[in-house]
């Protein structure tokens, strides 16, 4: 068993697809069970019967499109006309703008490609130093995983409710939960912008500027609000914002600002789909090694085993952060979620944390993962995308890790943070 | 006889992805159109969700298939880049192979479901059988295990991802 | 051997705790030879899901909804078809008399099952008055989705309902999607709905009941002996789910009565129409639904009795 194991673990390693190596895995459990192996596609059906996964097709394509399309330097130049005349104003506007781009598209480096190119001349140009600007944007990659609706957000819940020891665990729950934490990352790195350009000029801010910045972008201006207004207020179901998202950008873009053309819509369509099937396929054979673990019943086993090694939740905590952070710089958002939330979280409750509050400090580890020295994904996007040595990213993403670091901190040990939205 | 099938199996490829499209169209349509009845008319598609749905699980393998076609899957993939061209060659005919051969037995068992449900006489919206809605399942992993295994056979044709 | 049985129901609630108590006393009854093993909180799936994994033997039985049932076999939702029963009174009666009928049925088709467990009726529970038919089709009703007999039986009355899984009701109460839920007083309390609610219909709308299912296969292959044992002990129970349930929604009733929820009985011109609207949805539901009609008639008479001698 452990033979197999390392050798999966191995084929993992030299690149086979993560959905293979997990359906290995489940097939190979319910094999030793002498469990009819058609379990794993019951479970993978079970991707028809639930609700909410309709959100991520719709969600997807229409972060594919809005980054397709002319909406992020819009959204620059708005944030822009409305911010930069504050100290530290150009960063604070990248910080803002790279955080509601990433919640719509997913910290899949799409950020960094499509608004970092954008803001890292903007930057330099303004007088910010190199450093600080290359750090500044590499961080921005994956700033804004907390805030709705990103599709982190939503897979872990509906991973964390298959489990069945979550109590009552939502989507909703989770993108209210995302929003005191998300805001204190912001607030931090907003104030360490400020501090570094203290001695920056001030730009004077420009009502006619900010008028026609609005004016511009006022088929985008709608977005968030209705989106995040429709599912904060609870008017909308997950799926409804998402459908009206998927619909709304639609026909900004392709019928009114015409800036896609009709001809190139399949291919964006196929492009975004092909990450959803990527996503999707996963999730489901997810759900069949998820079952081979309850029905072997590993989680409490593991829970006795790990309960006996450390003894309070505090330690506990702490050695979570490190193993989540090493994680994050080595799996994608996706694959930790599939592979670890079905592990951690019964440990993690049996230690008295809250499913939500445990969800929030696996997604703020897994955002801070992607720009971790020395493998974080986003430093490679970075590097590659701004000609720079990685080295280099290296020292330039140093400060900015060491203040989301504070910040996870505070997460971690401060669940007030995290369940007051939840719970009022 | 070589262009012809060539041809074909570019019609195929064509057919595909018009498929995976309209579907992601009609979604977007249903899903809309089911929020302008409730709210304007106050009527309800009892229909609507549950189809919704199905077409999720079938975006999910057209999608997977696509994916596979561009060799786009997800994967840790942390040691294939220290090897040099020859080994990453031989490592990923390799993995390749593991995972068609992962994929011909999920294929074969979801065939084996959809077996089940035809002689249960499942219904979809106790109406019309279910089970050709679920042979997505089967043949998909079928499609994706051969494209698997021509790529481990005649090297990665697609681009890597970045 | 160990049986491993999944079910909706969360653990922690009544009654797994006291399902959790029949398997320790089977297990000690049979000298460990028969072990139940328990899947809560739905984590292998809805209903369908469940029988698709009892059919490839990864679980060998379920607590399984009436409606979830009847793809085995059908007629076990008899009890459910909308405005059959009256009062608790009439429930006892009738199914002291077809509860073995449907047991046989069940085990015709493969399913051993130790017991039917009241989940309590359904009432039109709602944020607006309910006090008349005509009130009734003024509003946004909730019907569970895939559930086609609640959907026909509104259809019928020219309600056109609001389809929604379980999970989304609350949030539709509140973004005032829906303004009317069906309900048994436990449920309404348990899933906070009644938080949303002002007015009751005190018409019994729909009985709600389940059972615990164990294929005839995996039971099969016990001794005699540990088969009676786990007959007996799962009976005895589910008997006492059964009446837990039944004090737990009196007890839910009363509760919702002091929290100052009105429940509107049917006025006497009202009660007409009400029993309109209700015979034409029986009609319509027999139509559709091929129901055993000989077991309908049985129950017909059953009723007409017990109303008979209580006048
Ligand atoms: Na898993
Ligand atoms: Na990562």
């Amino acid at each position: 068993m452990i033979f197999i194991g390392v050798a999966l673990l191995i084929l993992a390693l030299f690149g086979a697809p993560l959905f293979s190596i997990i359906a290995a895995s489940a097939m190979l459990g319910f094999y030793r069970s002498d469990i009819d192996l058609s379990v794993v596609a019951i479970e993978f059906y079970r991707i028809a019967e639930m609700p909410v996964l309709l959100a991520i097709p719709l969600f997807t394509f229409a972060g594919y499109l809005l980054s397709e399309s002319g909406a992020p330097r819009r959204l620059v130049r708005l944030t822009q006309a409305l911010l930069g005349w504050m100290p530290g104003g150009l960063a604070i506007v990248s910080l803002v703008a790279c955080a509601l781009f990433t919640a719509f598209t997913g910290a899949s480096g799409v950020t960094i490609v499509a608004l970092g190119a954008l803001l890292y001349p903007a930057l330099t140009h303004a007088g910010y130093r190199e450093n600080f600007s290359l750090g500044l944007v590499t961080t921005s990659g994956s700033l804004g995983l907390l805030f709705a609706p990103a599709l982190p957000l939503i897979l872990y819940a509906v991973i964390a409710q298959q489990l069945g020891i979550a109590g009552n665990i939502t989507v909703d729950a989770m993108f209210l939960a995302g929003i005191l934490p998300g805001l204190l990352m912001l607030t931090l790195l907003t104030g360490w912008s400020i501090y570094s350009s203290r001695s920056l000029p001030l730009e004077s801010f420009s009502s006619e500027e900010a008028l026609s910045a609005i004016k511009q972008a006022a088929w985008e201006l709608p977005l968030p609000i209705v989106v995040l207004g429709g599912i904060y207020s609870g008017y909308f179901a997950i799926s409804e914002a998402a459908a009206v998202t998927a619909f709304y950008v639609l026909v900004v873009e392709v019928f009114i600002l015409r800036e896609i053309s009709l001809r190139n819509l399949p291919a964006i369509m196929r492009k975004s789909m092909v990450l959803v099937g990527g996503i999707l396929v996963i999730l489901g054979l997810s759900l069949a090694s998820t079952n081979y673990l309850i029905d072997a019943g590993i989680p409490s086993l593991l829970f006795d085993t790990i309960q006996e090694l450390v003894s309070s939740k505090l330690t506990f905590l702490i050695l979570l952060n490190i193993f989540l952070l090493i994680l994050g710089t080595m799996l994608d958002i996706f694959s930790a979620l599939v592979l670890m939330v079905p592990l951690l979280l019964p440990i993690a409750i049996g230690y008295g944390v809250d499913p939500v509050h445990l969800g929030i400090i696996f997604l703020a580890n897994m955002q801070i993962g992607y720009f971790t020295p020395p493998v974080g994904m986003n430093l490679f996007i970075a590097s590659y995308r701004f000609k720079k040595p990685v080295l280099q990213l290296y020292l330039a993403t140093l400060p900015w890790f060491l203040i989301l670091l504070a910040a996870l901190l505070i997460i971690t040990y401060w669940p007030w943070l995290s369940l007051v939205l939840v719970n009022s | 006889m070589i262009t012809k099938l060539k041809r074909l199996s570019a019609l195929l490829l064509q057919m595909e992805d018009l498929l995976l499209t309209l579907l992601l169209t009609s979604m977007i349509l249903l899903a809309t159109s089911q929020i302008l009845l409730r709210n304007l008319w106050d009527y309800s598609l009892s229909w609507g969700d549950p189809t919704l749905r199905l077409m999720v699980l079938w975006i999910t393998l057209l999608g997977a298939m696509a994916a596979t076609r561009e060799n786009n899957h997800i994967r840790i993939d942390l040691l294939s880049r220290y090897l040099s061209v020859r080994a990453r060659r031989i490592s990923s005919l390799i993995t390749d192979s593991f995972a068609s051969l992962v994929c011909g037995i999920l294929a074969w068992h979801a065939a084996r479901l959809v077996l089940f449900e035809m002689e249960d006489n499942a219904l979809f919206l106790d109406t019309w059988p279910i089970w050709p809605f679920q042979l997505i399942m089967p043949i998909g992993f079928g499609i994706i295990s051969l494209r698997l295994l021509l790529n481990a056979l005649i090297g990665n044709q697609g681009q890597a991802v970045s | 051997t160990t049986l491993k049985i999944a079910t909706l129901a969360p653990d922690g609630t009544s009654w797994m705790k006291i399902m959790r108590e029949g398997a320790t006393e089977v297990e000690q009854q049979t000298n460990g030879r028969v072990k139940i093993r328990f899947y809560p909180g739905g984590v292998m799936g809805n209903d369908n899901s469940v029988l698709r994994k009892i059919r490839v033997g990864q679980l060998h039985g379920g607590a399984i909804t009436a409606g979830g049932l009847s793809s085995v076999y059908p007629d076990i939702q008899i009890y459910s078809l909308p405005f059959l029963f009256r009062s608790f009174e009439e429930v006892d009666y009738v199914r002291e008399r077809v509860d073995p009928v449907l047991i046989k049925g069940l085990q015709e088709n493969g399913f051993i099952s130790y017991g039917i467990s009241e989940g309590g009726f359904a009432y039109l529970m709602s944020h607006l008055p309910l006090d008349s038919v005509d009130a009734l089709r003024q509003q946004k009703i909730w019907s569970p989705e895939g559930d086609q007999i609640s959907l026909t039986a509104f259809r019928t009355i020219d309600v056109s309902p609001v389809p929604l899984p379980l999970t989304d009701v609350l949030t539709g109460l509140q973004t005032g999607l829906i303004d009317t839920v069906g309900s048994s007083p436990i449920g309404a309390i348990a899933l906070q709905w009644h938080t949303r609610i002002k007015h009751i219909a005190d018409i019994p709308l729909i009985y709600l009941y389940g059972t615990l299912v164990i294929t005839e296969k995996a039971v099969s292959k016990l001794t005699p002996g540990d088969r009676q044992i786990l007959k007996q002990v799962m009976e005895k129970q589910f008997q006492q789910i059964n009446q837990q349930n039944r004090s737990d929604n009196l007890g839910a009733r009363k509760a919702l009565q002091e929290q100052g929820i009105i429940f509107h009985q049917p006025m006497n011109g009202d009660r007409q129409s009400w029993q309109e609207l209700i015979d034409k949805v029986e009609q319509r539901l027999n139509q559709e639904n091929q129901l055993d009609p000989v077991l309908f008639k049985q129950i017909q008479q059953h009723l007409e009795t017990v109303r008979k001698v209580k006048g």
